[in-house]
């Protein structure tokens, strides 16, 4: 799996003989960290796709019972979804909007599952109905960190810099692809001993023009000390870039993805899959999710974009064996319809994950909207959405209990039987 | 080794002669006006015995010379390099800096900042981000004022605001004048700027605050991130005491300044107010408060600022702001020597009005400053600053749009544009925070953008290389003067043969024959430029 080349080892010495700190951690420890098992089962890969601006999923997963879809008319008048609705099989509860063609049939081959009330707050905060905060920033901030709400950071590390760290067998002056980020301003990658690629667009980037300007410099052996760890970024960042733009004509392009930002991320994505066996994470994110007006036209286009394209990667890598992928967002929205045709920041939302080793179906809970009373605007939550993390990285990613209550900061996860059946 | 392999790897590869092994070939030798025949290496020896033969710019006295000027400005270009000689070295220079800061707007030093401001007014009118990002441009590049700007700076990303927050250009202006102004002075003079500047009080919601409803925001994060720091020993209930004794502060309108020339010619600025510090004791809660273990009577807008002072004078607070001093200016990881040297002065002199200006000199004076050179990575801010320095891009044209535009345009680009970290922790002094792929792929990109890119935007076309070159050098200038002025000032003085010999190959790539005449083409220049501040050398300081 790994590639071993002289030059590399040279510059390990080299640099170990110099006591370098790289990305934050002495190379010491990371040497000493080398014996930790590897625990990943070999090839699974996870994806995460965070749907930034809070995905109003009510008008993804409508409630379909009679009363209950009445209350649904009621609290959306004018912007509720009323025609073109998509069965979901053997599923009494929940039709899909008429958008989502591509997940139904996902749904129909059981490689799909969902919670349908997610969100971030633990059991004690639950009973004693705290609400978490409404604010994008803080949100993304916890998710990236696998955080609950209002708990004290005082040293921050992403929970997929957490798993990358947790890998003994990784060395960080390897050109492996372990990782890929496509929200580079995004902190789940902050704090990994592993440089992670992390570029917002990599087919629009002139990647030729950039890397001539120091090409011949990384071949360039002569450096003093003290530039190395601003040398040691870009390093890693042309190892790996010269790697991306080297991705042979075999590996098929293929042509079903939308040519969206979302579309060609995803086909980016399954090109580095067929291409690089090392890389096991890769987090994607779409924008515009913010629907405060105009929801029902922006939804419509959203959810064909968002659909197109995980059809198209579900099929392009044959209905995902060893692939997971995870779609989230940082909050649901109002229940209510606000004045201007829009819905604003709420609590939970709908999560789901498509995968070959999904037991599809609805894996969470949901409260009735003909139990809600007066007044109240939230969704309430009914799945943890550490269980849902916990139990792919448990029941796919293989990784031990403790560790991933790690990744948790200690936090204890509930592994979910119906929708990764341990075997 | 890798050096014997590099110098026998440019013999073999280009077939030329390198007699004295030094990484450079004789024929370049020839045409730098290098001796051949002898080693031209970076200087080797102690400060006061330098080795004879070194290339230029390289002695260990340069070298801290550069080190000040890129600690303590925002980088060194043709005119710092002047006034640093002119002082006769770095330290004197510094002394200068500290001692004679610009204290009032009216002292007329500060033309281009004042015509950019009026200009920004006149033509972008309120609400426009990319018009405070050209304000914020303009003393780094411009002001002779280096370490007051850099300073200025630090104090307003300390007490960090977000301009999207309140949308109010002139908010954000005003505090950063503010801060400008003072940026040596007593600290507890800053933190009373901040807490009664409308663009805080609006960002951190003290602005409505009252009594029934008190709000903690500001309370939470004067002590959190501005004094005491996160683990300074204040409880729960000081932050509620604190946000009670702030109750009351708010904005008002300032019918005074709408009054004045500038804003009554802005461009539909009469719908966003101009804003001013107000105290409304009606808001204000009245009971008895108990802060930090001292009990607050009633004594209306005063007890903000008997507080204010306790949180100034507390030796947390004084550990807490110097050791961010010391990881913004010395390294990000600075010994306790250092930091509590600063904390020392910090305490000793803190009923002085240039009580920060004091901490500086003690922090320049350590040990660690003056010894450990290149250890910290510029942030985005830094780095860009720097490109448009060294090529001395200028805020003062205007016609239609005016590079610094340009400039502001690629600070958001690249992730650090001013007034706009939505955190009121500001952006990190230590790079670990934000040093990764994505920070070097922009910041290549920006290179790109600024000095190749072949659709030539306004900013590619509005300056000439070359004239800048004929305008230090005259007419005549050499490959010589060019090369030995950029490798020095872009590698604060690390540079070795090879890199000379690889800039010669950029600056003259068809012309290694000694004797044809040197022609100075933009093309070229712009090459050498690009691969110097692409360099990790460069992103380093």
């Amino acid at each position: 799996m790994k590639k071993t080349n002289m030059n590399r080892r040279e510059f390990n010495t080299l640099a170990t003989s110099l006591g370098l700190l790289t990305f934050g951690a002495p190379l010491k420890s990371i040497l000493a960290n080398e014996n930790i098992e590897n625990a990943s089962i070999e090839g699974k890969k996870l994806i995460i796709l965070s749907l930034h601006g809070g995905c109003d999923t009510l008008n993804a997963f409508i409630p379909k019972q009679d009363n209950e879809y009445k209350k649904y008319k009621e609290y959306r008048s004018n912007i509720a979804i009323r025609e073109n609705m998509l069965a979901l099989k053997n599923n009494d509860n929940f039709v899909l909007h008429g958008k989502l063609e591509g997940l139904q049939s996902i749904y129909t081959e059981g490689d799909l599952a969902f919670f349908p009330a997610t969100h971030c707050l633990n059991k004690d905060q639950i009973s004693r109905n705290v609400k978490a905060n409404r604010s994008h920033f803080y949100q993304l901030d916890l998710f990236e960190r696998a955080g609950t709400t209002g708990d004290d950071v005082t040293e921050y590390t992403g929970w997929l810099a957490k798993y990358l760290n947790s890998k003994g067998d990784i060395h960080p002056q390897d050109n492996d692809i372990n990782a890929f980020d496509f929200y580079a301003e995004g902190r789940v990658f902050e704090g990994s001993r592993i440089p992670v690629l992390g570029l917002d667009n990599p087919g629009k980037i002139e990647i030729a023009k950039v890397k001539n300007l120091i090409e011949d410099e990384l071949n360039h052996k002569v450096r003093h000390q003290q530039d190395l760890a601003f040398s040691t970024t870009q390093n890693a960042l042309f190892k790996r870039l010269a790697r991306l733009t080297n991705i042979p004509k075999e590996v098929e392009e293929n042509d079903s993805y939308p040519k969206t930002t979302l579309g060609l991320q995803f086909k980016q994505t399954s090109k580095m899959l067929k291409q690089f066996e090392e890389l096991e994470v890769v987090q994607l994110v779409m924008g515009g999710w913010d629907t405060h007006a105009n929801q029902k036209n922006t939804q419509d286009k959203l959810f064909e974009d968002l659909d197109k394209s995980l059809k198209a990667f579900y099929d392009d890598n044959s209905g995902l064996d060893n692939v997971m992928v995870v779609v989230q967002t940082e909050f649901g929205r109002t229940l209510q319809v606000n004045g201007t045709n829009g819905t604003d920041h709420g609590q939970a939302s709908a999560w789901f994950v498509i995968g070959g080793s999904v037991n599809g179906g609805q894996r969470g809970e949901w409260k009735s909207l003909t139990e809600y009373e007066e007044g109240d605007r939230y969704i309430e939550q009914k799945t943890d959405y550490r269980d849902i993390l916990g139990t792919i990285l448990e029941g796919h990613m293989g990784m031990s209990k403790n560790k991933v209550r790690n990744l948790f900061n200690g936090y204890k996860y509930t592994y979910n039987e119906d929708f990764i059946p341990s075997s | 080794m890798p050096l014997m392999l590099g110098s026998f790897m440019l013999t073999s590869v280009y077939g030329f002669t390198d007699s004295d092994k030094d990484g450079i070939s004789d024929n370049v030798e020839y045409r730098l006006g290098l001796d051949p025949f002898k080693k031209n290496l970076p200087a080797q020896g102690t400060k006061e015995n330098p080795s004879p033969e070194c290339l230029p710019g390289t002695t260990m006295v340069d070298r801290y010379n550069f080190h000040v000027m890129n600690r303590l400005s925002f980088g060194p270009n043709a005119k710092l390099l002047r006034e640093i000689e002119y002082h006769n070295g770095g330290d004197s220079w510094l002394i200068d800096q500290l001692e004679y800061p610009q204290v009032s707007k009216n002292d007329n030093i500060d033309t281009a900042q004042q015509k950019l401001n009026d200009f920004i007014f006149l033509s972008n009118g309120f609400g426009n981000s990319s018009a405070l990002q050209t304000f914020a441009t303009v003393r780094p590049l411009h002001s002779e004022h280096q370490l007051q700007v850099v300073m200025g700076r630090f104090w307003e990303n300390h007490f960090n605001t977000e301009f999207k927050k309140h949308k109010n250009i002139n908010s954000e202006m005003l505090e950063s004048d503010a801060f400008y102004l003072n940026a040596f002075g007593n600290f507890e003079d800053l933190l009373n700027i901040s807490a009664k500047s409308p663009a805080m009080l609006q960002y951190l919601d003290g602005f409505k605050s009252t009594k029934m409803k008190p709000n903690e925001n500001y309370a939470r994060e004067v002590m959190e991130l501005h004094t005491l720091g996160i683990n300074g020993g204040y409880i729960a209930q000081d932050i509620v005491a604190l946000s009670k004794i702030f109750t009351g502060w708010s904005i008002q309108r300032d019918q005074d300044a709408e009054k004045c020339y500038r804003y009554r010619n802005i461009k539909g600025g009469d719908g966003i107010p101009l804003k001013k510090f107000v105290f409304y004791n009606k808001r204000h809660d009245k009971n008895n408060k108990i802060f930090l273990g001292k009990i607050i009577t009633n004594k209306g807008q005063k007890e903000g600022k008997i507080a204010l002072r306790m949180l100034a004078r507390h030796s947390k607070t004084a550990t807490f702001i110097c050791q961010k001093l010391a990881k913004f200016f010395v390294s990000d990881k600075p010994t306790k020597d250092t930091i509590n040297q600063c904390r020392k002065t910090f305490i000793d002199k803190r009923d002085e009005s240039d009580q920060i200006a004091q901490v500086l000199k003690t922090l320049f004076r350590t040990d660690e400053f003056r010894h450990t050179y290149r250890n910290k990575i510029k942030d985005t801010q830094e780095y860009i600053l720097s490109v448009a320095r060294l090529l001395e891009l200028n805020a003062t044209k205007y016609r239609g749009k005016n590079q610094l535009q340009y400039l502001g345009r690629e600070l958001f680009r690249t992730g650090q544009s001013f007034f706009d970290k939505p955190e009121p922790t500001g952006y990190a002094e230590a790079s670990s925070f934000w040093n990764n792929t994505s920070v070097a792929m922009k910041r290549l990109q920006f290179v790109n953008h600024i000095l190749l890119k072949k659709r030539k935007s306004a900013l590619t076309r509005s300056y000439s290389l070359r004239n800048f070159f004929k305008r230090e050098y005259g007419n005549e200038v050499t490959e010589r003067d060019i090369i030995f002025y950029l490798l020095p000032i872009t590698t604060g003085g690390y540079y070795t043969g090879e890199d000379v010999q690889r800039a010669y190959t950029l600056l003259n790539p068809s012309n290694e024959d000694r004797l044809k005449p040197f022609r100075l083409k933009e093309k070229n220049l712009r090459n050498l430029v690009s691969w110097l501040v692409s360099r990790a050398e460069f992103n380093v300081q």
